[in-house]
């Protein structure tokens, strides 16, 4: 054998050293996909003593392209013993107008002394406010449609409680801005068999909270022939989510 | 067979087939979740004439071998939650009627029950009427002039224009 078939010509030197890195970091990229799992800290269930697993709330926003329209919240999987579930996070808005008591009267007493008079009643107001809960009931449903537009329904695992942050109208006392209260609901929905099994083979391409008054949809359509879907990025991290406790 | 005769027979074939694909386009094209079936969902398309500012949008949808007419409207939705829920909905074996330029009429109806989704003062829905062979066959046929849908509150009729009835026929033509 001529030993020249041994010598290897420039551009096969450069495509053995590109295969050689490539496979060098084969694991370094599957390690990477796994390392995509970022968990919250471990906890206990007091009561069954059984260890709750939950990743890191990871945000969805989907918009209707108008920038103006727009549901906005976060997602995670939990895993608690064998029951796995899925948790939103979304902020649940309410306006309250203002109270009448703040407006009169102030027009009969000096500028300081109605700022005074009005900060005071403001704040018992925003104090009153923070009092008045929200309840989402237990067994709320979440709509889940797959790729191939089936739904899955899975249901709040319990009823879900929660205190509003109360922010103040912006320019007493004479405009009409009303008080917002925001309610931080976080409730998590229990998959069972069948949803685990489709949700670890087929993507989301939607979701509907149900409110007691209103749903929320992740999943707009800004055109009327398009289909309410969320964006693929959002399909991937409610995928990603889901993987990393199902 | 020589492997650049077979190359050049792929890209023969392929460009003789790209015509007809090109114009269906699909908005779902996967797997069932549950049976593993081919599931393909044309593209939403506005069939009727806008009367009103009512529309109807409609879609060709095919699970496996079953073939499906999925149609897409609204209506107003007020009250209170349950009233808006119960707003707009089509009964499981929910006629949908068609009515075609030779006078004549076809009945397609639903294998389950359809509720809209409530948004914004408004309740939507989308329906799926099963079509067997013969009826696919008349759909792409006969030219249809109108539809009547059947709801648990009033009918909702849908004039179809010339342009609308030949949209319909090449989406349908699809699954």
């Amino acid at each position: 054998m001529n030993a020249s078939h041994w010598r290897l010509g420039r551009t096969n030197r450069k495509r053995i050293k590109l295969a050689i890195l490539a496979a060098s970091l084969l694991p370094g990229v599957a390690l990477a996909q796994e390392s995509t799992c970022e968990y919250a800290p471990e906890s206990i269930n007091p009561v069954s003593n059984e260890k709750i697993t939950t990743t890191k709330w990871q945000r969805i926003k989907q918009g209707d392209g108008s920038g103006i329209s727009f549901t906005r919240g976060s997602v995670r999987g939990i895993s608690e013993g064998e029951e796995k579930y899925v948790g939103i996070k979304i902020d649940y808005l309410r306006y309250r107008p203002i109270p009448p008591e703040l407006g009169i009267r102030l027009e009969d007493t000096n500028m300081i002394t109605r700022k005074g008079i009005y900060d005071r009643r403001l704040n018992a107001v925003v104090e009153r406010l923070k009092k008045v809960p929200f309840t989402l009931p237990g067994g709320s449903k979440l709509r889940i449609t797959l790729e191939d537009r089936t739904t899955i329904t899975v249901m709040a695992d319990e009823e879900y409680s929660v205190l509003p942050a109360v922010t103040k109208p912006q320019h007493p006392p004479n405009n009409a801005e009303d008080f917002l209260l925001k309610y931080r609901v976080m409730p998590r929905y229990l998959l069972d068999t069948d949803a685990i099994a489709l949700l670890s083979n087929n993507l989301v391409v939607s979701l509907r909270m149900e409110f007691p008054h209103q749903y929320y949809y992740f999943g707009h359509r800004n055109l009327i022939w398009d289909d309410r879907v969320i964006s693929k990025k959002t399909m991937a991290t409610v995928q990603g989510v889901l993987k990393c406790v199902l | 067979m020589r492997p650049a005769l077979a190359a050049s027979l792929a890209v023969v074939m392929f460009l003789t087939a790209l015509p007809a694909n090109a114009k269906c386009k699909f908005n779902v094209d996967t797997v069932h979740s549950r049976t593993g079936e081919k599931v393909l969902w044309t593209k939403w398309n506005t069939f009727t004439l806008v009367i009103k500012g009512k529309v109807l949008v409609g879609s060709g949808l095919s699970i496996g071998d079953k073939k499906y007419f999925a149609l897409r409207f609204d209506r107003h939705a007020s009250g209170n939650k349950a009233e808006r829920d119960s707003a707009l909905v089509i009964p499981a074996n929910g006629k949908l009627l068609m009515k075609f330029d030779d006078q004549s009429i076809l009945e397609l109806h639903t294998e389950e029950e359809f509720t809209g989704d409530v948004e914004g003062g408004k309740s939507e829905i989308v329906a799926r009427y099963v079509m067997d062979a013969s009826t696919l066959n008349s759909l792409l046929k006969k030219r249809i002039m109108n539809i009547r849908i059947r709801t648990t509150g009033a009918d909702e009729d849908f004039a179809f224009g010339k342009k609308g009835a030949k949209k319909m026929q090449k989406t349908l033509a699809c699954i």
